[in-house]
Formats: C-alpha cells, sequence, structure tokens
C-alpha cells in the first residue's frame, strides 16, 4: 500500500509540474519529450515546496490538500496549453551502449534507494526532522523551531522549501519513513539526467551526447552515497535547480522568448528557498544576467535580467524576515564575521578544493577533464553559451570568498564540510558548459540538426 | 636524417599516446579500484552496523509512548537518532555526561547509544534503572 501511496504522491508532483512546463517549456523543439517529463517533476518538486514555504512565511498552515490542489491546476495548465511536437529522443544501434550503460547507473542508484530506511546522517540531522515538524504542525511556527531544547535537528533557521516537500510525501504516503523520500529523491536524479541529455543535445549528437549523459551519472560523487543525486541533501536539488535556471536564461538572451525568462525566474526562487547559500546565488544570478542582458539587449535587456532574479532574491529577504521567530542557528554566527578578508588562506582554501576535485573515488577524473577543456578552450569563455561557466565560476567565487570572511579557526572546518558541497552545486553547470566546447576541440562532431541552439 | 619540427612534434605525440596516457590512466584505474575495494568493505561494516542501530531505535520507538520526553545520551549520530524518535521531545547529552545527567524525574526515559553500535552496552528505560 505504501508503494502505491508513494506512486500517487510522486504523481501528484509531477501532474503539478507539468502544468508549469507545459506553459514554461519552449516548443516545437526536437528533443522535447525528455526534458517535458523531467522538468515535469522538477517543478512539480520546486512549485509545491515554493508555495509551502510562501504559505508560511504569510502565516498560514499547510496541509494534505495543497498539492492536490497544485495538481488540479497543473492538470488544467496542462489541458490549456497542451505541449506541441514532444519527440521521442533519436534511437539508433549506436545508442545501446550508452543506454545500457545509463540503465546501470540508475539501477545502482536504485539499489541504493532500496537498501536504505533512512536519508543518512547529513540529511536526517538537518532535513528529516523539519519535514516532520512541518507536517505536524503545518508551519514553522511550532516548538520544535522556537522552543530551545524541544526536539534538535540542525541549522532551524535553514530554508525549508526540501523540508516542504518532504511534509507533503509524509502526508501523501501516510508514513513518516525515510524509504518513500529516498524514492522521491532517486526520481529526481532520474528526471535532472533528462534535462542534463537535453542541454547536451543542443551541440552534441545523440550517441555522444547518450555517453556523457552515462559518464555524468556514473560519476560516484554525483550518484551514490548520502549525498549525490538520489540521497538527502539539498545540494543536488540546488544544482539541477540552478542548472534549469541557466539553461533557461541562456533561451532568454538567445530567443528573447518569455517563457524562458519565466522558467528562469521560478527556478532562481527554487534556489533561494533550498540552501542558505541560495540567498547569495540568486544575488550573483541578478548581477550575471544584468550583464548578460545588457551585453544581447541593451538597457532594457539589463533591466529584464534584473526582473528575472529580483523574486528570488525578495524570497530571500522575506525568508530572513520570517525567520527570526525561529531559533537563532549556532552554525552560522553571521554577526561574528570580520570585518575584512582573511587573504593568507586563498592558497591553503585553493589547494583544499583542488585535492577534492582530484579524489579519484569521488570525482574520477571530470574535474581534470574539465580543467583540460577549459584550458583548451579558454577564449570562448566571453562568446555566447559562457553562462553556465561563468555561473559556476561565480559559485566557486562565493563560496571562496566566504571561507575567505569566516572567524578564527572555523574557516578551516567550514571548508572541510563544505568543499564537496561546493563541487556537487557546481559541477553541472561546468559539465553542460565543457560539453557543449566538445565539437570545437573536436571531439565530437557537431550537432547538425535543425534543433535551435538554445544556449 | 634532420627531423622536421611537425615530425618531432608527432613523434612526441605518440610517445603520449602509445606510453604516457596508458600509464597514467592505469595508475588512476588501479587506485580507483584499491579506493573502491576498500569502500565496499567499508560500505559492509558500516551497512551491519546502521542495521543494527536501526533495529534498536525501533525497539526505542515501541518501548518509549509517543509525546514522553526522552534523554538521548550519544556519541554520534545523536541527531540521527533524535530524527528516528520523532515526535518525541529529545533531550541530547554526550555519553560521558550520562553518569551525571540531570533528568526530570527518575521515571524519566533515558536511551544511550554508543558509537559504533554495540547492543550489549546500548541502554533505554526509566532513568531508575540506568546502570
Amino acid at each position: 500500500m505504501i508503494f502505491l501511496r508513494t506512486f500517487v504522491s510522486l504523481l501528484v508532483l509531477a501532474v503539478t509540474g507539468a502544468g508549469l512546463a507545459a506553459i514554461l517549456f519552449p516548443g516545437g523543439r526536437r528533443r522535447g519529450l525528455l526534458e517535458f517529463l523531467g522538468l515535469s517533476y522538477i517543478l512539480g518538486f520546486g512549485t509545491v515546496g515554493l508555495v509551502s514555504v510562501v504559505l508560511m512565511m504569510a502565516g498560514a498552515r499547510i496541509g494534505w490538500f495543497l498539492a492536490p490542489v497544485l495538481a488540479v491546476a497543473g492538470g488544467m495548465a496542462l489541458l490549456w496549453r497542451r505541449p506541441r511536437e514532444l519527440r521521442l529522443p533519436e534511437f539508433s544501434p549506436g545508442a545501446l551502449g550508452p543506454l545500457l550503460v545509463l540503465s546501470l547507473a540508475l539501477a545502482v542508484g536504485l539499489w541504493g534507494v532500496l537498501a536504505r530506511r533512512n536519508l543518512g546522517y547529513d540529511a536526517d540531522a538537518f532535513w528529516s526532522l523539519k519535514a516532520k515538524s512541518l507536517a505536524r504542525y503545518g508551519t514553522f511556527r511550532n516548538p520544535d523551531f522556537t522552543v530551545p531544547g524541544t526536539r534538535p535537528h540542525m541549522g532551524p533557521g535553514y530554508p525549508l522549501l526540501v523540508p516542504a516537500v518532504h511534509a507533503w510525501i509524509y502526508w501523501g504516503t501516510g508514513s513518516m519513513e525515510g524509504g518513500p523520500l529516498r524514492m522521491a529523491m532517486f526520481l529526481f536524479f532520474a528526471a535532472s539526467l533528462a534535462i542534463l541529455w537535453s542541454a547536451l543535445r543542443e551541440a552534441v549528437p545523440p550517441v555522444p551526447c547518450g555517453w556523457l549523459t552515462a559518464a555524468f551519472a556514473l560519476i560516484p560523487a554525483v550518484q551514490t552515497g548520502d549525498s549525490g543525486g538520489a540521497g538527502g541533501w539539498c545540494d543536488y536539488p540546488l544544482a539541477i535547480f540552478l542548472l534549469i535556471a541557466v539553461l533557461a536564461a541562456g533561451r532568454w538572451l538567445q530567443s528573447g522568448a518569455w517563457s524562458s525568462a519565466g522558467l528562469s525566474s521560478l527556478a532562481l526562487c527554487f534556489v533561494s528557498l533550498t540552501k542558505m547559500e541560495g540567498a547569495l546565488i540568486a544575488g550573483l544570478g541578478l548581477i550575471l544576467l544584468a550583464v548578460a542582458g545588457g551585453m544581447r539587449y541593451g538597457l532594457r535587456g539589463a533591466g529584464l535580467g534584473v526582473a528575472i532574479a529580483a523574486p528570488a532574491l525578495l524570497l530571500a529577504v522575506a525568508w530572513a524576515a520570517a525567520r527570526e521567530v525561529v531559533l537563532p542557528d549556532p552554525m552560522r554566527d553571521w554577526g561574528s564575521i570580520r570585518r575584512g578578508i582573511y587573504w593568507d588562506r586563498l592558497p591553503d582554501i585553493l589547494l583544499l578544493t583542488a585535492s577534492h576535485m582530484l579524489r579519484f573515488k569521488e570525482w574520477g577524473i571530470a574535474w581534470l577533464a574539465l580543467g583540460a577543456a577549459l584550458a583548451l578552450q579558454i577564449r570562448a569563455v566571453g562568446r555566447a553559451g559562457a553562462l553556465p561557466l561563468w555561473f559556476g565560476l561565480g559559485l566557486i567565487a562565493l563560496y571562496v570568498a566566504i571561507w575567505m570572511a569566516v572567524p578564527g579557526e572555523s574557516a578551516r572546518a567550514a571548508m572541510q564540510d563544505n568543499k564537496k558541497r561546493l563541487l556537487l552545486q557546481a559541477f553541472p553547470l561546468f559539465f553542460v558548459w565543457a560539453a557543449w566546447r566538445l565539437p570545437a576541440l573536436g571531439l565530437v562532431p557537431a550537432a547538425a540538426e535543425d534543433v535551435p541552439a538554445g544556449r | 636524417m634532420v627531423e622536421t619540427g611537425k615530425e618531432i612534434m608527432a613523434g612526441r605525440s605518440g610517445s603520449l599516446k602509445r606510453w604516457i596516457l596508458p600509464v597514467v590512466l592505469g595508475i588512476l584505474l588501479a587506485k580507483g579500484l584499491f579506493e573502491a575495494g576498500v569502500s565496499v568493505v567499508g560500505w559492509t561494516n558500516q551497512r551491519k552496523a546502521t542495521a543494527g542501530t536501526e533495529m534498536f531505535l525501533e525497539e526505542v520507538r515501541r518501548t518509549i509512548p509517543e509525546g514522553a520526553r526522552v534523554y538521548l545520551c550519544a556519541a554520534h549520530g545523536g541527531l540521527q537518532a533524535a530524527n528516528a524518535l520523532y515526535p518525541r521531545p529529545v533531550h541530547l547529552c554526550r555519553p560521558e555526561e550520562a553518569g551525571g545527567l540531570r533528568v526530570s524525574s527518575p521515571d524519566a526515559w533515558v536511551v544511550f547509544l554508543t558509537a559504533p553500535f554495540d547492543r550489549a552496552r546500548c541502554f533505554v528505560g526509566k532513568a531508575r534503572d540506568f546502570p
């Protein structure tokens, strides 16, 4: 019974997102179906979380009925704007290899999901209890968040998008076990691969595109463990929300389509309410989109770039105000950050991050390959299609800046814990950019179809 | 015979392909396989410990009624255990504090969780029975 309820709960998320995807999805593209399905689930996931958090910030209590109501709205939107030309990906005998490898990667992920009953230490310590508390009270204004010593959980002031979705899954399944949540995160991982495939397909032919997607799915740090795509950390969802935002912003830059601008804006809103650093990433988005928009469309484009990122920043500010009722977070004593920068830490920070990039059992040679692509294509960093690269570099710069401003000896501890998160958040952006540059490097032929490059 | 610059470059490129890349990739692969083996052994051991902890926490959930405050002493994984005991309110303490633990009454529930997990040394019961 719990499997059936889990299935129905996840379907509700997908239908919610399908309505949005039908409105915001750029139609008439050859590679439509996979991206549409992936987007549907991920947008549904994000939207249920976003609406829940906004309602809670406004003082309302959320309940089990919220996601079904959103799903009905999504279903109506789907009927109103039926997506056009949703085609299956091209299949050729050469695609069998990558398809098998991809299936293997998904099977390994699924095995990891079924073998565990909880989400792992970090996910349980940071997020699961929040989700249970939201499912119990319908709001974060409850003793678990506001009365010291009631029920311990890390970071009471952390944004609640993912716990709000998990709360809905608890309601939907009628169980507070970790299994359904793991299944939800596994589907998130699978959906993200569909989006990635579709993004790579803009520049790379189907078979190499399949191999690249399979390679991405097999990178241990991306896929396995508690921190990977099918795990319970919030870094992978953040990475994928950001990837969707950047890809859609790239499409907006190229075509000027409002639907792409809307999708980018919505995904950035998800980013800002997924983790604490989401607020800073929204700020980064505002700067980069204003610059990119200005370069492409002049002053009007810069204004539109600001408008795309502004809702995410506003949400971050609203969350900062709303969480004043919540217990202070002992892990984030922002007030004690020194008014200055510890420049002498920079070599240490870069060395630690680089050494983590080269950890073979986590990343294989992925970062090495990306570094080589960057070195060989350094002239392309200013060209169209470099937006993912700039977001990736900006993300690294943000983390490094924070680590250089954290007081005392806690900086090294923060790096130890967070360099893994940084790399996971930034990796899909670098990966997509590097894959798009492969035809220029002569390693794969260019995609020669009439697929409009959405970069 | 004098080699041209082009031929010299081609020769170097050939060595790169023939020797250097395979050797580097071979070392990386061997290192990866070794580490993967170590990880599998570690994961298997951890899995056994996790399964033991999960069974113990299931027992705790059956024993302690919902709503009763729990004094939870855990060296590691206390937050995870507190999450597993939801909705019971949990007061976390470190194992070394367990001897001098101040509880609200002798009838308060105490859970002692060892790390690594050892069922024989773990405890669930009333404060008055805590050894």
